[in-house]
């Protein structure tokens, strides 16, 4: 009775030393784990940080992209427009079938302009790199021949604008 | 003997090597056919001004601008020639004074057109660089008033034409251009 007493305490004894080496084992086990899935989450992450770092990267070249496409539309915009409205405001001075009518049109056409007084070359002919021009005159007084004369011969060569938008200079070509 | 002949031999080469060179000065023809045409036209634009200015229904003050505008075309002191069936004589007034006069006409309706516009001296470069020339023209005046005065005639006139290259600066550099004046007006013929 006494020896079986004894080998039941080793036993319980040796189980508890097993069940203790197990549970260390196990706590190692898993502290491992956790470092792995750590570190497994801090890489993911990472990975996802630098993704959304690409991304916005991709993003801010595309805008900046946009922005310069739509600044060179809008600059096209600005330069053509008035081109094709001087070019009607010409047709229509000229044409215009009373002076009232021109008056009006030349109101309007000198709106587009930096001053009264901006400066109107007429290219009479162009050889060899020589440029022959008339005498220059004032965009006043240049819409003011087209609707004393009544005729618009001259296409509108260069044009020249300020930061605002508006003409500084005008180039006809007869 | 000798020696004066080899020197009238030399001068006269100079002679002829300046002329040459002078020749070689002038300008392409495409650039001369411009300038033609460019004289021609402020022909045409005086003939515009000056029967907007004898137009009865112009507005004072419009009359006055295109004055402006029909004087600018003229060299200074340029006159003009005013001719009638009644008298022989040819009167000249200073441009201005001829627009001032113009538009004081005793009628009620004035019509005044140019045509058949044309050179009868082409431009040539003179020795001091201008292109000078003539134009002639035939004008046509109508006067009529409400009580049945009435005067027609057909003037034809001869317009001296100076053309110079000329530079002006604009926007901070020089732009040369060619400076076409309109000289004297001169009556060459009148009939009714």
């Amino acid at each position: 009775m006494m020896r079986l007493f004894q080998s039941s305490s080793r036993l319980i004894v040796l189980a508890v030393i097993v069940g203790i080496m197990a549970a260390g084992s196990g706590c190692k086990s898993k502290k491992k784990a956790m470092e792995a899935a750590a570190a497994a989450e801090k890489a993911k992450i990472e990975q996802e940080a630098e993704l959304r770092r690409q991304k916005d990267e991709e993003a801010r070249r595309e805008a900046e992209e946009r922005a310069k496409r739509e600044a060179e539309a809008r600059s096209k915009v600005e330069t053509a427009a008035p081109r094709e409205r001087l070019e009607e405001y010409f047709g229509a001075i000229a044409n215009s079938g009373n002076a009232a009518s021109a008056n009006r049109s030349i109101t309007e056409a000198l709106t587009l302009f930096a001053s009264d007084e901006t400066p109107v070359l007429i290219l009479i002919s162009e050889s060899g790199g020589i440029k022959d021009y008339d005498r220059p005159t004032t965009i006043k007084q240049y819409l003011e021949y087209l609707k004393d004369t009544k005729k618009n011969m001259n296409k509108i060569g260069n044009l020249q604008f300020d930061s605002s938008g508006k003409i500084t200079e005008v180039e006809l070509i007869k | 003997m000798v020696n004066n002949k080899c020197l009238f031999t030399l001068l006269f080469s100079l002679f002829a090597l300046g002329n040459v060179l002078a020749q070689s000065a002038e300008i392409s023809p495409e650039r001369k056919q411009a300038i033609d045409s460019l004289a021609l036209e402020k022909v045409r634009d005086l003939s515009k001004y000056i029967s907007i200015i004898g137009n009865k229904n112009t507005p004072f003050s419009e009359a006055n601008r295109v004055m402006d505008r029909a004087e600018e075309l003229f060299a200074p002191e340029s006159e003009m020639g005013v001719s009638s069936l009644s008298s022989k004589e040819v009167n000249y007034y200073i441009v201005r004074k001829y627009f001032e006069r113009l538009i004081a006409l005793n009628y009620d309706r004035v019509s005044i057109q140019w045509y058949d516009i044309h050179y009868i001296s082409d431009l040539e470069r003179q020795p001091d660089g201008r292109y000078v020339g003539v134009v002639t023209i035939y004008q046509r005046f109508e006067g009529e008033s409400d009580d049945g005065m009435k005067y027609k005639d057909t003037t034809k006139k001869d317009i001296t034409i100076y053309v110079e290259r000329k530079k002006t600066q604009i926007a901070g550099r020089i732009v040369e251009f060619w400076d076409v004046m309109l000289g004297d007006i001169r009556v060459t013929e009148t009939s009714a």
